[in-house]
C-alpha cells in the first residue's frame, strides 16, 4: 500500500497537465487519500518492505515503512495538506510542481535504496528551484539551481563510490556489508555535502535566504517539509546506515551553522530572510544533536524539529502574506491581528519562552548536552538563543508596535488565518502535554539508530510484498 | 579574496577525488560474486534467496541464460533494459519525473507567448531535405523504442529522436508552431499511463510495476511482458517533452 503515497501524487501530477482547470482539487485529493492511506497503515511497529515489482532486496528496489519513516512520511502529508488548502492565488500553476514534489518527498522518505533516494533528490531539487522563481525570483532560483545540481552530483557520486565497495545499492545491505575505512571518509564526505544543502549545513546554505526570502510559497513549503525530510535522510544515512561514523565533521559543521545562521538573522532587513536564516540554526540543532547519535539525542533533535516545523509554518504563512501584500509591515499587526497573535506565539516558541513547545525541545537539548559532559553545545545554544531574542523582539515591535503608513486593508484568507491560529495553539498544547510529540520522535529514534532491526526487517523477513 | 577561495575549495575537491578513486578497486578485478548486478545478467533473481546468498552461500551463477528461452524471468535480451525498466523500475519513474518537473520549470520561466522568427528563408535544400527527412527520423525514433527490450536504445533515446524531428520542423519552417495542447496531453497521458501500469501490476501482483504479463520468448517482438509496453510509453513521453522544450524556446515575449 505504500507505494501508494508516492503513485498517487504523480499520477494526479500527470493528469493535471491536460487539466489544468482542476488541479487545485487533485493535490487536495491526492493530500488526502495519502492521509487516508497513513492512517489505515497505523503505527508499524517493526520494519514493512513494500518490494518494487516483487523483486526482493537487495535486488530490487524497495520502500520501508518503520517507526522512522512512518512519522516522517506523516509530518510531511500533513503540511502538503495544509498546503493544498491554502488560498488558490498563493500557489496559482504550481500545483503540478506542488504534486511532483510530494511524490519525491514521500519516495525520498520512503525508500531503502540509495540511488533511488537521489532520484527522488534530484526531483526534490528540480521542483523546489520551479517553486522557488516564483514571482521573478529568478536570480535566485539559478542560485539555488547550480548549487542543488552540484550537490546532486556529489550525491551521486557518493552512491556510486558506496556500490564500487558494497556491490549494492540497498541501504540496509550496505549497512550491513560495511564500507571500508577509506572508502567510508568518502562516502561521508560527499552525503555530507550532497545532503548538506537540502539540510542547510553551513557552507552550503548560502541560497536559504534568498530562495525563502523571495516569495511566499516557498519557504512554506520547502522550509518544513522538504527540510523535514532532508533532516530525516541525515538521521537514515548517518544514523543507520554508517552507524555514527563520519559524525564528528557534522558536528563541527552543524556548530558554525548555528552561528553562522544566527548572526546572519540579526543583520537581516527583510522579514523573509531573518526566518530563513533563522531556520538555517535551526537545522544547525537538528544536525548537532542527530550527530550524537544516542536514542535520547536523536528523540530531542526531531522532537526539536517538529517544534520548529510548525513554528516555522505559521511564521512563514503570516510573513508570506504580509510581504505579498504590503509594501511597509511597520503596525500592520494592528489591522491583521489574529496573524499577529498566531505569528508572534510562533516567533516566542522558536526563541523558547516558556508556555510554547519550544522551549520543551530547547531546555532538554541542553539538560541532555550537560548531562553527556558536553560544554560546548549548550554554549553555543545559548549565545543563539541570545541573539534570537533580540531579532524576534525587533520585529515583534516592529510589526505590533511600528507607525503604520498604509491605510488600505486586505482581509487575509480564512484558511490562512485558521491554520496559524490552530498550529500556535497547538504549540502551547506541546508544551503542556510534550509527551504527545515526543512519544512518536521516541519511537523514530529508536528506529533510527537500530541498524541491527532495519537490517533484519528489510533483508530477512519473511513477509515482503503490500 | 574569493578567487583564491575559490581555487583553494577547488584544488581540495580535486585532491579529495585522486584520493577516493585509489579506494576503488581497479578495472576488472573487483569481485563480481558479491555484487548484486551479477544475477541481473544471469537473470537468476527469482531463484536466488536473498538471505543465502547474502550469507555467502550462493556464488556465481555457472552460465548466462540470455537467448531463445521461453518465459524466462523479465524476458527482454536486453539486459540494460532489464535493470532500467525492470528490475530497478521504480528508478527509471523517477527519472521520467525529473525530467517533467524540469519541463514545467521552463515553460513556467519562459513564459513566451509568440513563435519566435528568424527572420530569414531557410534554403531549398534545407526545405526539400526536411521532407525526406522527416518521416524517415519519426520512423527511427519508434524503431528505437519499440525495440528497447531487444536491442540497444530505448525510451529514453528514442523520445530524443522524435524531439530531433520536431526541431528540424521549427528550424525549416518560419511558420511552424506546435500544438502545444496535443504535446501536452501526450505527455500527461502517457505518464499517468506508466503508473497506472505500476498499479495494475500492484493490483494483479501484489507490488507496484509488477510485471504481469506473460513473458513470452526471449527474442520476440512481443516478449518481455510491460518492459515494451513501458518503453513505448517513455518513448512518446519523452518525444512530446522535449518537443514541448523545443517549442518552449522558440517563444518570445509581446
Amino acid at each position: 500500500m505504500i507505494s501508494l503515497l508516492v503513485a498517487i501524487p504523480l499520477l494526479a501530477a500527470f493528469l493535471s497537465l491536460f487539466l489544468k482547470k482542476i488541479s487545485g482539487i487533485l493535490f487536495f485529493l491526492s493530500a488526502l487519500v495519502n492521509l487516508t492511506v497513513i492512517f489505515m497503515e497505523r503505527l508499524p511497529n517493526a520494519v514493512s518492505i513494500h518490494a518494487m515489482g516483487n523483486w526482493k532486496p537487495p535486488f530490487g528496489i524497495n520502500l520501508v515503512l518503520d517507526n522512522a519513516s512512518f512519522y516522517a512520511v506523516l509530518i510531511v502529508n500533513l503540511i502538503f495538506f495544509l498546503v493544498s488548502l491554502l488560498p488558490q492565488k498563493t500557489k496559482r500553476n504550481y500545483e503540478t510542481s506542488l504534486m511532483l514534489l510530494m511524490a519525491a518527498t514521500n519516495g525520498f522518505v520512503l525508500t531503502g535504496d540509495l540511488f533511488n533516494s537521489f532520484v527522488f533528490m534530484e526531483i526534490i531539487t528540480i521542483t523546489a528551484v520551479t517553486i522557488a522563481s516564483k514571482r521573478e525570483n529568478f536570480y535566485n532560483a539559478y542560485k539555488y539551481l547550480i548549487l542543488g545540481g552540484v550537490a546532486g552530483s556529489l550525491y551521486l557520486l557518493a552512491t556510486i563510490f558506496a556500490y564500487g565497495t558494497a556491490g549494492s545499492l540497498n541501504m540496509a545491505h550496505v549497512a550491513m556489508v560495511g564500507l571500508s575505512s577509506g572508502s567510508l571518509a568518502a562516502v561521508a564526505t560527499l552525503y555530507t555535502i550532497g545532503l548538506g544543502v537540502e539540510a542547510k549545513l553551513f557552507p552550503l546554505n548560502g541560497w536559504v535566504s534568498g530562495v525563502y526570502g523571495g516569495n511566499e510559497l516557498a519557504p512554506v513549503v520547502l522550509g518544513t517539509s522538504v527540510s523535514f525530510a532532508a533532516l530525516y535522510m541525515v538521521g537514515r544515512l548517518f544514523g543507520t546506515v554508517f552507524q555514527g561514523n563520519g559524525a564528528e565533521v557534522l558536528y563541527a559543521l552543524s556548530l558554525i551553522t548555528i552561528l553562522a545562521g544566527e548572526f546572519a538573522a540579526l543583520r537581516q532587513t527583510s522579514l523573509l530572510k531573518t526566518f530563513a536564516y533563522s531556520s538555517v540554526a535551526q537545522a544547525g540543532i537538528v544536525i548537532a544533536m542527530i550527530s550524537k547519535r544516542t536514542e535520547t539525542s536523536m528523540n530531542l533533535a526531531y522532537f526539536h524539529l517538529t517544534n520548529d516545523v510548525m513554528a516555522k509554518f505559521v511564521i512563514f504563512l503570516v510573513a508570506g502574506f504580509l510581504v505579498y501584500n504590503y509594501e511597509d509591515l511597520n503596525g500592520i499587526f494592528k489591522k491583521h491581528r489574529v496573524l499577529g497573535i498566531s505569528f508572534s506565539m510562533a516567533t516566542f516558541s522558536l526563541v523558547g519562552f516558556p508556555l510554547f513547545a519550544g522551549f520543551q525541545s530547547k531546555i532538554r537539548i541542553i539538560m541532555e548536552a550537560f548531562s553527556s559532559n558536553d560544554l560546548l553545545l549548550p554554549a553555543v545554544l545559548l549565545l543563539a538563543t541570545a541573539i534570537e531574542v533580540g531579532y524576534v523582539i525587533r520585529w515583534n515591535v516592529k510589526l505590533w508596535f511600528g507607525e503604520e503608513t498604509q491605510e488600505d486593508k486586505t482581509s487575509a484568507p480564512f484558511t490562512v488565518g485558521l491554520f496559524a491560529m490552530a498550529l500556535a495553539v497547538f504549540l502551547v498544547f506541546v508544551f503542556v502535554k510534550p509527551e504527545f510529540v515526543l512519544s512518536g520522535t521516541q519511537k523514530m529514534a529508536k528506529a533510527l539508530i537500530d541498524t541491527e532491526g532495519y537490517i533484519k526487517g528489510v533483508l530477512f523477513s519473511t513477509t515482503g510484498g503490500m | 579574496m574569493r578567487r583564491v577561495f575559490a581555487a583553494l575549495i577547488s584544488m581540495l575537491l580535486v585532491y579529495m577525488m585522486v584520493s577516493f578513486l585509489a579506494v576503488l578497486e581497479p578495472y576488472g578485478k573487483a569481485d563480481l560474486s558479491r555484487r548484486v548486478s551479477v544475477h541481473y545478467l544471469a537473470k537468476d533473481v527469482n531463484e536466488v534467496e536473498p538471505v543465502e546468498w547474502i550469507k555467502g552461500k550462493i556464488q556465481i551463477p555457472s552460465e548466462r541464460k540470455i537467448y531463445g528461452e521461453s518465459n524466462l524471468e523479465d524476458g527482454s535480451a536486453n539486459v540494460v533494459t532489464s535493470i532500467v525498466v525492470n528490475y530497478r523500475s521504480f528508478d527509471t519513474l523517477g527519472e521520467v519525473t525529473v525530467l517533467l518537473a524540469a519541463a514545467i520549470g521552463i515553460g513556467l520561466v519562459l513564459r513566451g507567448t509568440k513563435r519566435m522568427k528568424y527572420g530569414r528563408n531557410p534554403n531549398f535544400i534545407l526545405r526539400v531535405s526536411t521532407g525526406i527527412l522527416l518521416p524517415l527520423m519519426l520512423m527511427f525514433g519508434a524503431y528505437v523504442f519499440v525495440h528497447g527490450h531487444l536491442s540497444p536504445g530505448g525510451g529514453f533515446p528514442g523520445g530524443t529522436i522524435l524531439a530531433a524531428a520536431v526541431l528540424l520542423l521549427y528550424l525549416s519552417n518560419e511558420e511552424f508552431s506546435l500544438k502545444e495542447k496535443a504535446a501536452k496531453f501526450l505527455e500527461g497521458s502517457m505518464g499517468s499511463l506508466y503508473v497506472i501500469v505500476g498499479l495494475a501490476g500492484l493490483l494483479t501482483g501484489g507490488a507496484f510495476l509488477y510485471n504481469f504479463l506473460s513473458n513470452g520468448r526471449v527474442g520476440d517482438l512481443f516478449s518481455a511482458g510491460v518492459v515494451p509496453i513501458v518503453y513505448i510509453v517513455i518513448g512518446l513521453k519523452v518525444g512530446s517533452e522535449l518537443s514541448g522544450v523545443i517549442s518552449e524556446i522558440h517563444r518570445e515575449g509581446e
